[in-house]
């Protein structure tokens, strides 16, 4: 909970400049599906969550977010574990590179985000929060000054013990809404 | 502002790069073996014992030298209760090194070894199966189980709580879910 405050915390700090020079923001909300990169206890999954943007200078937007993911029971090729599929909570701000912000039109940019990841399996009791980053690329779809069609796909790398890391690939579909345009 | 696009490019470049370094330097595997198959409990009189090794097993060199963290230890089990009594099944394990083995008794394999699988029940006149995921409620002495595990020598014993019930185990495997370089 301490995590999450400090997160939260950044994410006002960092909006207040932005706010305060009457620059606008938006709301996003994205869904599709995750892949482990070689992770033999976990199958492709879902993933949704929720965002803010906010421009922080020309070009630049930062992220808050939260984003759900769920993995699949693992389908191990040799015979059928039973292991349940690990629940992901991250959060954190990802900084995007070239993102339209309300511009109508095509608009491809790059990511990089860092945030905490809960890691959740139920089954064997397992429950434990890293601290990750992720980079990525997207392309964002202006319909009108207001409404922005996303498609975005980023790899997820979450360090664990003695300098071995999680790994997981993305790709989501979603809408933003921006204010203030 | 064409120079920090630029800049930024760069550094999205080395991260992503560093990114994909990364994808192929680690992982999270699973490894099995099998412990015992199509064995019947009342072996020595009174208990199934074996003396484990997987460390020359080829999955388990793949991985050996690279082991970064045992994530979960568990079991699947395939038996036979070929008696009308339901009863409960105990798996017990100790290090190499020590001097319980076959001939030791059951009250001493109680007091010295390390209790793994408690009190699993067992149907009557029936096969029961426990799958990987269903196995950590029966775990005790996880942390001693993972270290066991990452030496990949031990000594195991297994019996039923009453040696009048007769069990044919069909299967015993040890699961290993480890993360590990490649």
């Amino acid at each position: 909970m301490r995590k999450e405050l400090k997160v939260l915390l950044l994410v006002v700090l960092l909006a207040q400049p932005a706010l305060a020079e009457g620059i606008t923001f938006g709301i996003g909300v994205a869904a599709g599906l995750d892949y482990p990169i070689v992770q033999e206890d976990q199958a492709k999954g879902t993933v949704f969550g929720f965002k803010g943007r906010v421009k922080a200078i020309p070009s630049i937007a930062l992220e808050p977010n939260i984003y759900f993911t769920k993995y699949g029971d693992s389908d191990y090729e040799d015979f059928d574990l039973g292991l349940e599929g690990s629940k992901i909570t991250a959060y954190g701000v990802d900084a995007t590179l070239g993102a339209s912000f309300g511009a109508v039109g095509v608009k491809p940019y790059g990511l990089f985000g860092v945030g905490f990841y809960k890691v959740k399996r139920d089954q064997v009791q397992q429950d434990k929060t890293d601290f990750g980053w992720s980079a990525g690329f997207g392309i964002e779809v202006g319909v009108n000054p207001t409404v922005g069609l996303d498609v975005r796909g980023k790899l997820v790398v979450i360090p664990t013990n003695g300098g071995a890391s999680k790994k997981s690939a993305s790709i989501t579909g979603g809408l933003n809404y921006y204010f203030g345009n | 502002m064409n120079y920090l696009k630029r800049k930024l490019g760069i550094v999205g470049s080395v991260v992503a790069l560093s990114l994909l370094a990364g994808c192929l330097l680690s992982g999270t595997f699973v490894f099995s073996y099998m412990l015992v198959e199509n064995e019947d409990l009342i072996y020595n009189g009174d208990f199934y014992f074996a003396s484990v090794d997987w460390t020359d097993d080829d999955d388990w060199e793949d991985h050996k030298g690279n082991i970064k963290d045992i994530d979960l230890v568990g079991f699947e089990l395939w038996a036979t209760n070929i008696t009308g009594t339901a009863d409960t099944f105990t798996v017990y394990v100790v290090d190499l090194q020590s001097n319980l083995d076959g001939g030791s008794t059951r009250s001493e394999v109680d007091s010295l070894a390390t209790l793994a699988v408690n009190d699993l029940p067992i149907a009557a006149s029936g096969q029961t199966h426990v799958t990987y995921g269903q196995s950590f409620k029966y775990l005790d002495n996880v942390e001693t189980l993972k270290n066991l595990t990452e030496a990949g020598k031990f000594k195991l014993f297994a019996f039923m709580t009453s040696p009048s019930v007769n069990l044919t185990v069909d299967s015993l495997r040890v699961i290993v879910t480890l993360t590990a370089g490649t």
